[in-house]
């Protein structure tokens, strides 16, 4: 089917598309932020300072939450018309090891 | 010279014009100047003249002068290149004003020198064939839309499942490593690490509910929406997540209350999902209200329901936005700070989780009032009678995660029963359970790993077979070999019109109730159904129409138009067919359910459950009459 062609013809469709992904883009790009900051100041010592153990368990939490951060700005720009699309980049992402 | 013969000409002459005169479409022949020769009679009846009357003008005579000009420009391309126009298709106006949609074919007409002289015309209205295939393309059209719609949802549910899967298991990793930290686990850290930490925790808290929604969202879209039932203590529920309220409400300054039953309320409900409820519900309660505000949880036991409340006195909701308020990605408060922590799906979902156990939800708000929500949840009583030993039992094999069946054969109102019937009790319910036990071995269900287990009461008339891990056929089978042999037993002892009502509760739940009542009465109240108009008369004097939908001597359900307060006392007139006069009675607004319109011109409906208050004794006289001269 001639995807493109409809969605022209249903372009509040399209809005509404666009408007949920940029509605839960937003929502939980903010927090997951604020959290990345939080852990950045940890790491830099700023409030105090850290055991070799507790810096080893920031960090695993700080590269989480950065790849985290990354896997969803890439789906978020997936155009997720593409099921494909969306399928590959998860099956990508398991391959490199999001944990 | 050839011989004419007449007769032969008349013959030929009178099949033309018989052409002429029945064909719908419009002939005419004009000469070389556009003058109208000759006309048939559908031309000159879509003038409303006769055609005598129409020979001699010209179009410009009849049409309006842009028309009339051009259909001159078109005679004369005709008539000049001697070509014809075939098959044209024209937007126009009858004579009496209607748009319509005509074709037009014109042919030169020749002298026998071959000279044009002038052109024949026929003119035939398609306005209905153009409808009919603007109407196909409009349907087609409407299809396609339709299917990209479908597509379309089907891959939000998707993409909402595959981000909220994928933000999953890294968050809950990543919550882990905070509370090694914060609890201290890995060595000591000071307050202002800990304060960061905390804010870090919230965030992670946040976007954990985000997650746990957009899935909730996911599911319920794809019929993936399961409840897990369990036997709960309602009053318990609430209970156990007070603590956290009453700290959240303090911090705000809002006084929490609990207004609970004083009897324990045993439902058979999803534990995680009704306090789900309770959390958005009292969360937005205390969200929406400002310092100094008061919030009030109510538990209300119905006739054959539990009504929760959650009443604030907050900032309320707009009248124009209360109907969307249970629509997915709705945020409708201005509050600042309130509209960015969710997604908008809470109500959605609560929606969901409410009409999923067979309940109703409601809301009723005023602009800077505040708002009171409500929600039902069945009630069954059977449930409530089932001893500690069973609800133990029941809960033990449904956290195994085992999927239970549960028989009841409750004997209404058993001490008049037990009189009636004569059969000492032990030796009826020894009697009943050699019945039961023979039916499951009729059915091989004894030989398995999980057998029956049946429990009885003979003080309080109650039966119960529970039988885990039970296919569904099976169950028909036992339950109908059951209800046969009951009927045999009471046969053979002579005990004439017990009637067994079987009802199956909880489809789809890993929880099945079929119910078996034996006695003459299967409700405290007899309920029948009964229609007739009714008068409800409300506060302050006002007089609204109604439907009676069913009746019993507990109270009445009805039909209204207007949205009735919850808890608000009204009176209703109410006439009963036997009686003169029509009788007066005060009810109490238990429930309500707002009917879904089926188009958006149909006026809101709502189904009212009224219970009688402080009934006179001749109205239940008289109600008491004539619901048992109706009942079967």
């Amino acid at each position: 089917m001639d995807r493109k062609k409809i969605s022209k013809k249903g372009d509040d469709l399209e809005a509404l598309k666009k408007e949920l992904v940029s509605a839960i883009s937003h929502i939980v790009r903010t927090p997951l932020s604020i959290v990345k900051e939080g852990l950045s100041l940890m790491l830099d010592e700023i409030p105090g300072q850290l055991n070799p153990k507790q810096r080893k368990i920031i960090r695993v939490a700080k590269e989480n939450i950065d790849r985290l951060t990354q896997s969803i700005e890439k789906i978020l720009q997936t155009p997720w018309g593409d099921k494909e699309n969306i399928r590959d980049l998860l099956l990508k992402q398991k391959k490199r090891g999001v944990q | 010279m050839k011989k004419i013969n007449y007769k032969d000409l008349e013959y030929k002459y009178q099949l033309l014009s018989d052409l002429m005169d029945q064909v719908p479409d419009v002939i005419y022949f004009k000469d070389k100047k556009g003058r109208l020769i000759m006309v048939n009679q559908a031309h000159a009846r879509g003038l409303g003249l006769k055609p005598e009357e129409v020979v001699g003008k010209t179009d410009f005579d009849i049409f309006p002068k842009e028309r009339a000009a051009k259909m001159a420009k078109d005679d004369l391309y005709v008539m000049q290149t001697g070509k014809p126009i075939i098959d044209k298709i024209e937007r126009a106006t009858r004579a009496d004003g209607v748009d319509n949609y005509v074709t037009t074919t014109k042919i030169p007409r020749y002298d026998k020198k071959g000279r044009v002289i002038g052109l024949v015309g026929i003119t035939r209205d398609i306005t209905h064939r153009m409808q009919l295939g603007r109407l196909r393309e409009e349907k087609e059209r409407v299809e396609k839309k339709l299917a990209t719609l479908k597509e379309l949802n089907q891959m939000k549910s998707e993409f909402v499942s595959v981000v909220s899967h994928e933000l999953r298991t890294p968050l809950a990793i990543i919550k882990e490593a905070l509370m090694l930290i914060f609890d201290e686990v890995t060595g000591p850290i000071n307050t202002q690490q800990k304060e960061v930490l905390n804010k870090a925790k919230d965030n992670i808290w946040r976007l954990n509910n985000i997650i746990n929604e957009l899935l909730d969202l996911s599911r319920i879209e794809t019929g993936r929406f399961k409840l897990q039932y369990f036997l709960v203590n309602l009053n318990g529920l609430l209970r156990d997540c007070s603590d956290y309220f009453q700290k959240l409400a303090e911090e705000k300054r809002i006084s929490l209350d609990y207004s609970l039953p004083r009897n324990e309320v045993k439902l058979f409900i999803d534990s995680g999902r009704i306090s789900q409820v309770f959390t958005n519900l009292i969360n937005n309660a205390i969200k929406f209200t400002e310092q100094g505000g008061k919030i009030k949880v109510e538990v209300k036991v119905l006739e054959n329901r539990v009504r929760v409340g959650v009443i604030d006195t907050g900032v309320g909701i707009a009248k124009r936005d209360l109907p969307r308020l249970f629509n997915k990605f709705v945020q409708v408060s201005k509050v600042p700070g309130a509209e960015k922590k969710g997604v908008g799906l809470g109500l959605a979902i609560v929606k969901e989780i409410v009409r999923k156990h067979g309940g109703e939800v409601w809301v009723e708000s005023k602009l800077g009032v505040g708002s009171k929500f409500y929600f039902t949840l069945p009630r069954l009583y059977s449930v409530e009678l089932l001893n500690q030993q069973v609800q133990e039992r029941i809960n033990d094999l449904l956290a195994k995660g085992l999927s239970i069946y549960l028989i009841n054969l409750p004997i209404v109102n058993f001490s008049e029963f037990k009189k009636r019937v004569g059969i000492e009790p032990k030796r009826l319910f020894a009697d009943l359970n050699s019945i039961i036990n023979g039916a499951f071995k009729e059915s091989s269900r004894l030989h398995q790993e999980q057998p029956q287990i049946t429990l009885q009461d003979y003080r309080n008339g109650e039966c119960s077979i529970l039988f885990p891990e039970a296919k569904e056929e099976e169950v028909n089978r036992v339950d109908s070999l059951l209800q046969d042999r009951i009927r045999g037993y009471f046969r053979q002892n002579k005990v004439e019109d017990v009637f067994m009502v079987p009802k199956t509760e909880h489809p789809a739940a890993n929880i099945r109730i079929k119910k078996i009542y034996i006695g003459s009465e299967i409700r405290r109240f007899k309920r029948i159904y009964y229609q007739a108009d009714i008068d409800i008369f409300l506060p302050e004097n006002k007089t609204e129409p109604g439907q009676i939908v069913d009746i019993s001597q507990g109270g009445v359900c009805f039909i209204s138009k207007r949205l009735l307060e919850t808890d608000a006392q009204v009176g209703i007139k109410l006439e009963l067919p036997a009686d003169n006069r029509p009788l007066y009675i005060k009810g109490r607004v238990a429930w309500i359910k707002n009917i879904e319109q089926m188009s958006k011109r149909e006026i809101n409906k709502y189904k009212v459950g009224l219970e009688f208050i402080e009934l006179e004794n001749k109205n239940k006289k008289a109600l008491a009459k004539f619901i048992n001269s109706r009942a079967v």
